[in-house]
């Protein structure tokens, strides 16, 4: 199972840098893109077996790139993380009514521990 | 032959009895049923009309103190209605006889004719007053048959007029009263559509679609009225009768109502103008307080942003990812890792502060020993670096159960030990104390042995970011937001905190906490 790839989608590179790091870290292919439009179109290209979502971008944000993704077939099952630093005092995610499913998420600041094991468990893989 | 229903009651003023004898056969044989009376002269005459109403008189001319005119004269001067009277006379006293007749005699008869005149003339006489009678009575009738319309329409509330080629011919006292003329003589000098006429503004009476009518009075006001007019003909003449009510008060009391509806109507807008800017500022101010969450949430995000690198590098370089490192360099990068954790717990409690809401506290049994011991179990490694020890007393026999949100109340009990710590000398002792009170209560008290808190500032540490002094804040990180989350926390359980110290060094500063206490568990 090793190379599966992971696809980073953030408008901050030094998060990006950071994911790719912590991916290639347990041998997993990191694939990024800084927009959502061309995080989807790596992931119809690539189609990576996990797909790491910033919420807060500009232009198109993460639920609208969450939803373009549910909408295309050849993706729409990839399972998601969502990436956000917009949580509330009890790292609860914000205003989730009405938003497309997602497979988990993992609050800003995250530690590499938590973004490892939160991957792992997706792919279903032994730590 | 005579109709009256009793004897003909007959006087004869005669002083001849022969006369008076051949006047009453002849009477008789003809059929009349006769009660007379004879007076032979003026005495007895006069003496006979005082005491009987006769019903006819008969009347010589010729007696020696008296004569017929004289007798005629004398009976109606004193009588109201006086009797038929026929004068008797001889041939030739025509003149006399028109006299008579001129003077109100009914009627003549001449002597030598006496048997063919007399009946006949008594008859007609008879007959005559028969049908003045008649006519006196038929006028009795009339005048009470008019008096009773009369009293109609002169007790009529309504006014009641008659109106010919524009003018009042006729008007009740009602309608004099109405207009306030004091005669019809004045009232007719007026033209009547200039007494009365219609006016627009709405209708008397809806359901007959009767519009208002207004009436000019003598005194130049005006009445409200309503109007029921009939076209008929008066004293042979085509005449309307116009039937007048006055409806100034129920006028005047529509338009009052209509105004009272106005103003209601008014006061109506102005409260729901005054709901719409109730409406509007509570909108506004839910705006405001969204944005202020909403803010909140942005400053947290921006926090969080470089906090995010900043944890992620050093985590990087302490995995040794970016090569191996030196067991220095790794000591200041877990240095590093522990205050980004830090400052992201203080966000987290600025958050909380913020949007903490004792209704969406998750409640259960909690068994208060068993959360302080955990809680200062997580805090060991912490006072050993600063080598501070913990004492516990718990009372042993207390049932220490309490209703809460065990991740709250853990939060609160963080927030308090972590200031005891921090306030704490090196080798100090942090003192934990629990028990019940009454079994009402629990009672919490941590203790420190700190250098404590000014008396007057005691209430105030557990506002937001209070620091005791500008000095104090440079020895010692400042109390932050955890005691007022604490407070927060505690008080949205029921329960009340407080702070005690001496200030006395050495003595330091007790955090006192009660929560009610949970009496039944399970
Ligand atoms: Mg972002």
């Amino acid at each position: 199972m090793a190379n599966e790839k992971i696809l980073i989608i953030d408008d901050d590179p030094l998060v990006i840098r950071l994911a790719e790091l912590i991916i290639k870290n347990i041998n997993l292919q990191p694939l990024s893109a800084l927009k959502g439009e061309d995080g989807i179109e790596v992931a119809i290209k690539e189609r990576p077996a996990l797909i790491i979502l910033d919420l807060m971008m500009p232009e198109m944000n993460g639920w609208e790139t969450l939803s373009q993704i549910r909408k295309t077939e050849c993706i729409q099952d990839t399972p998601v993380i969502i990436l956000t630093a917009r949580v509330g005092a009890t790292g609860d995610l914000i205003g989730t009514q009405n938003k497309p499913h997602y497979e988990a998420f993992l609050p800003k600041p995250f530690s590499m521990q938590e973004m490892r094991d939160k991957i792992n468990e997706i792919l279903n893989r032994a730590p | 032959m005579n109709d009256i229903g009793h004897p003909l009651r007959l006087l004869y003023i005669e002083d001849n009895q022969d006369d008076v004898i051949l006047g009453l056969r002849t009477l008789t044989k003809n059929g009349f049923q006769i009660e007379a009376t004879v007076a032979h002269n003026q005495a007895e005459f006069e003496k006979a009309v005082a005491e009987t109403q006769f019903d006819i008189v008969l009347s010589d001319y010729y007696l020696p103190d008296l004569n017929g005119l004289t007798a005629l004269e004398y009976l109606r001067e004193k009588q109201k209605s006086p009797p038929p009277f026929i004068l008797v006379t001889g041939t030739g006293n025509e003149a006399i006889a028109s006299q008579a007749i001129s003077m109100g005699a009914d009627d003549y008869v001449v002597k030598e004719y006496l048997k063919q005149q007399l009946p006949k003339a008594v008859k007609n006489a008879l007959s005559r007053v028969q049908r003045d009678q008649e006519r006196q009575q038929l006028l009795r009738l009339l005048r009470q048959s008019e008096e009773r319309y009369r009293t109609l329409v002169e007790s009529a509330l309504d006014g009641i007029i008659v109106v010919q080629n524009n003018h009042i011919v006729f008007a009740n006292p009602a309608f004099l009263r109405l207009v306030c003329f004091s005669s019809l003589q004045e009232l007719s000098a007026q033209d009547y559509d200039a007494l009365i006429t219609q006016e627009e503004t709405g209708k008397s009476d809806q359901r007959y679609d009767r519009p208002y009518h207004s009436l000019k009075c003598a005194d130049n006001t005006k009445k409200w009225i309503e109007i029921v007019t009939t076209d008929f003909t008066w004293q042979g003449q085509q005449a309307k009768l116009v039937q007048v009510r006055d409806v100034t008060r129920r006028r005047l009391a529509e338009e009052q109502a209509q105004r009272m509806n106005e103003t209601l109507r008014q006061m109506n807008a102005s409260l729901q103008a005054s709901l719409l800017r109730l409406e509007q500022t509570k909108n506004e101010l839910a705006k405001a307080l969204e944005f202020n969450d909403r803010m909140l949430q942005n400053i947290s995000h921006e926090l969080r942003t470089p906090l995010t690198h900043i944890k992620g590098y050093t985590e990087i370089l302490l995995e040794g990812i970016m090569g191996e490192i030196s067991d220095e360099q790794r000591e200041a990068l877990q240095i590093i890792n522990e205050k980004a954790d830090t400052l992201n717990r203080q966000i987290n409690q600025i958050l909380t502060l913020q949007t903490l809401n004792a209704e969406d506290f998750e409640l259960r049994p909690i068994d208060l020993e068993l959360l302080v011991r955990s809680v200062i179990q997580d805090f060991q490694p912490t006072a050993q670096k600063h080598n501070i020890t913990f004492q516990l007393h718990i009372a042993e026999d207390d049932i220490l159960y309490c209703s809460g949100d065990e991740e709250r109340l853990q939060e609160s009990l963080n927030n308090i030990i972590d200031n005891a710590i921090k306030f704490s000398p090196e080798g100090g002792i942090v003192t934990v104390q629990l028990r019940s009170v009454e079994s009402d209560f629990l009672w919490l008290t941590i203790s420190d042995q700190g250098i404590g808190v000014p008396t007057d500032q005691l209430e105030r540490i557990f506002d937001r970011f209070y620091q005791v002094d500008s000095s104090m804040s440079r020895r010692f990180r400042g109390f932050g937001v955890g005691l007022a989350l604490a407070k927060q926390i505690i008080e949205g359980h029921g329960g009340r905190i407080w702070a005690e110290s001496t200030n006395i060094p050495g003595e330091g500063t007790a955090i006192q906490i009660m929560l009610p206490a949970l009496k039944e568990v399970r």
